[in-house]
């Protein structure tokens, strides 16, 4: 049965090649309208490449990514509803963005998103305490945080991107983003997908978590269905092996006698009774670990 | 209801724990109105997509009922309804792990009856 | 609802790249009209006119060969983070590179006006094919930008500023030999103005020939490497 196209992002077979390496892997998704999302990949996964095709800022190797069941590429009307505010980088940008000045970046970027909402912009500035005469290259980390955060709020774009917002932030302010990011789409019902490394203090807000491995889809799933799936189960070696047999199983460790796995349930699959072993249940970043730990 | 959430139990499973406890506790009176997914995602910081299936818990189990229009309201005789399904969920969230336990370091049953008792004579 | 998304897409780049365009042309005016304040000559009647242009036809060259690199490091990964798209800002550039042109074309105009107001000199045709080269060298020197911005979104950096440093010195080398070639020719002087008059026109006809096919061949390449640009790289 073809799922509707109303409301959606979708990406098919999306894939981006550079000569030493593949970036992103026929990755294959669908974004629905009003739900928030985690993006969640160790460094090189894939992310920001993933983000920037998703956005039309780096054209895909192949595969297409569709709004609404129009392809994106070169299409100012899809585009309009697509916000991808990314990291502010000066340094490989050139000099040129670095002598640019806070207020004229967050200018331009309202002439350029058609629901731009400037209201909102000015109370976001006001509340960060940011000094938007600045130049970007004046400004710390979290700052430049700050206004990308401020431009992906008041471009009231449907589908929102945001990669690694809460770099360089400390932890009052990044409290402060989670907090403004579920009044925003509790107000408006906008899709957002956040990047983060900083999984744990995130993982609550994620309605779905997709998570991404060497530039592939490694799972994207409800969170508390996930997380309701994996468990840690440890005890006597033997005892863990006889269980977990024929089970998903990540992240073995074995101390002497003893034995800790991962394991993730399959569809219909419940954990077995009657073991002698320890259950615990895990979180998202135990989870991530798990699966995207050294040596998995 | 203003306890912190804790990494043990889903989220959506500690929200519909904190709202029982306080109905048992007389904060929440029946026939008044329940936090709606959007306040509990507000206070905790959560998706409301998460507060949402703690409400829905509630409602299942009869604790809460749904006013078109309005929001989530404490049932009539929600608090009967909890502490009935808490003390058959007893045997199964608490005993169980004090056998176990006790089996583990070596008690037997009479020992653990006479800690029961102890606790008992100490307390009146 | 496409009439009004092409509608917001105009509004966006008129006021982004037109307001680029302009902006650039004004620093141009600026450094002129400063010169001029300060210019005080008199080798003869007409001189001021032929060095007002001299002047004029350095600085909007020079400008107008490295201002487009601000493209590329500011205007282009700014605009397309915030959705502009690729046609759209191959004629954003043109719209910023034209406007340029045509505010500074408009200035030399009213110059030619002021000065040739004051002296005799300087005939009306003299002032015609003055005009005309210097309209000629600031496309040279537009194609020469143009080019640039698509060496530096194809080359690497190091490319790109052996391209700008080669390109500047060959624009003030051609802006110099022309202005050595014309006073060898004796501009004023009473040489034949018949054979003058010829090699201007030869000169005139070559310089757009190559303007425009320089023009074409930089919108074509730059047209291909915005096709594949990748912001943030």
């Amino acid at each position: 049965m073809k799922m509707s196209t109303i409301d959606t992002l979708v990406c098919r077979e999306l894939t981006k090649k550079y000569k030493d390496k593949v970036a992103v892997k026929n990755f294959n998704m669908t974004l629905e309208k009003g739900k928030i999302y985690g993006l969640i990949g160790r460094n090189g996964a894939g992310k920001t490449t993933l983000l920037s095709m998703l956005s039309s800022q780096n054209p895909a190797t192949a595969g297409v990514v569709e709004w609404n069941g129009e392809n994106i590429w070169e299409n100012p009307n899809a585009l309009s509803h697509i916000c991808f505010s990314r990291e502010i980088n000066i340094g490989t940008n050139g000099s040129g963005l670095g002598e640019m000045k806070a207020k004229q970046y967050i200018k331009t970027a309202a002439m350029y998103y058609p629901n731009w909402n400037q209201a909102m912009a000015d109370e976001l500035i006001e509340k960060f305490e940011l000094d938007v005469k600045k130049k970007l290259n004046k400004l710390s980390k979290g700052m430049l945080s700050m206004i990308t955060i401020i431009v992906a709020m008041a471009s009231k774009a449907d589908f929102t991107f945001l990669d690694e917002p809460v770099a360089g932030l400390d932890v009052v302010m990044r409290e402060y983003f989670y907090r403004l990011l579920l009044e925003e789409y509790t107000r408006t019902g906008r899709t957002f997908v956040i990047s983060t490394h900083i999984i744990e203090e995130a993982s609550d807000v994620f309605e779905e978590v997709i998570m991404m491995k060497d530039g592939e889809l490694l799972l994207k799933e409800n969170t508390i269905d996930l997380l309701e799936r994996s468990y840690r189960i440890s005890g006597l070696a033997e005892e863990v092996e006889r269980m977990t047999a024929g089970m998903e199983v990540h992240n073995r460790e074995v101390t002497g006698r003893s034995k800790s796995v991962t394991v993730l349930l399959r569809e219909g699959q419940q954990l077995p009774r009657g073991f002698d072993v320890t259950i615990q249940p895990l979180n998202l970043q135990n989870v991530f670990l798990a699966l995207c730990g050294m040596g998995e | 209801m203003n306890e912190i959430l804790t990494q043990e139990k889903s989220i959506y499973l500690q929200i519909a724990g904190m709202i029982e406890t306080d109905i048992l506790r007389g904060i929440l009176l029946e026939e008044e109105r329940a936090p709606s997914t959007n306040e509990l995602a507000k206070q905790y910081a959560i998706n409301p997509a998460t507060a949402a299936k703690g409400i829905n818990i509630l409602v299942e189990e009869g604790v809460l009922y749904k006013k078109r229009g309005i929001g989530m309201f404490v049932a009539e005789g929600a608090k009967e309804n909890i502490l009935e399904r808490r003390r058959s969920a007893f045997y199964e969230n608490y005993v169980k792990k004090l056998i176990q336990e006790a089996r583990s370091i070596g008690l037997n049953r009479e020992e653990v009856i006479d800690l029961i008792r102890r606790n008992g004579d100490e307390r009146s | 609802m496409d009439r009004a998304v092409k509608k917001q897409v105009w509004e966006r780049t008129r006021r982004y790249w037109g307001q680029m365009g302009g902006k650039m042309a004004l620093q141009v005016i600026l450094c002129v009209l400063v010169y001029m304040f300060f210019m005080n000559t008199s080798i003869s009647e007409g001189s001021d006119f032929f060095i007002s242009f001299f002047y004029q036809g350095m600085m909007g060259a020079i400008f107008m060969v490295i201002g487009p690199i601000s493209f590329v490091n500011t205007s282009l990964p700014v605009t397309m983070t915030f959705g502009a798209g690729r046609k759209e800002s191959l004629w954003g550039m043109q719209l910023a590179n034209f406007s340029m042109f045509f505010l500074l074309v408009f200035f030399a105009v009213c110059s030619g006006f002021y000065y040739k107001g004051n002296s005799s000199e300087v005939t009306t045709e003299i002032a015609v094919h003055v005009l005309v080269i210097y309209g000629i060298v600031l496309l040279l020197a537009m194609d020469v930008g143009q080019i640039g911005v698509f060496v530096s979104l194809r080359f690497s950096r190091k490319g790109t500023v052996v391209y700008m440093v080669g390109a500047i010195l060959v624009t003030m080398g051609v802006i110099v030999g022309g202005v050595l070639w014309a006073m060898r020719q004796g501009i004023g002087d009473g040489m034949n103005p018949g054979i003058l008059l010829q090699s201007v026109r030869a000169a005139e006809t070559v310089g757009l020939a190559a303007a425009v096919l320089l023009y074409v061949a930089g919108f074509l390449g730059l047209r291909r490497s915005l096709m594949t640009y990748e912001v943030g790289r």
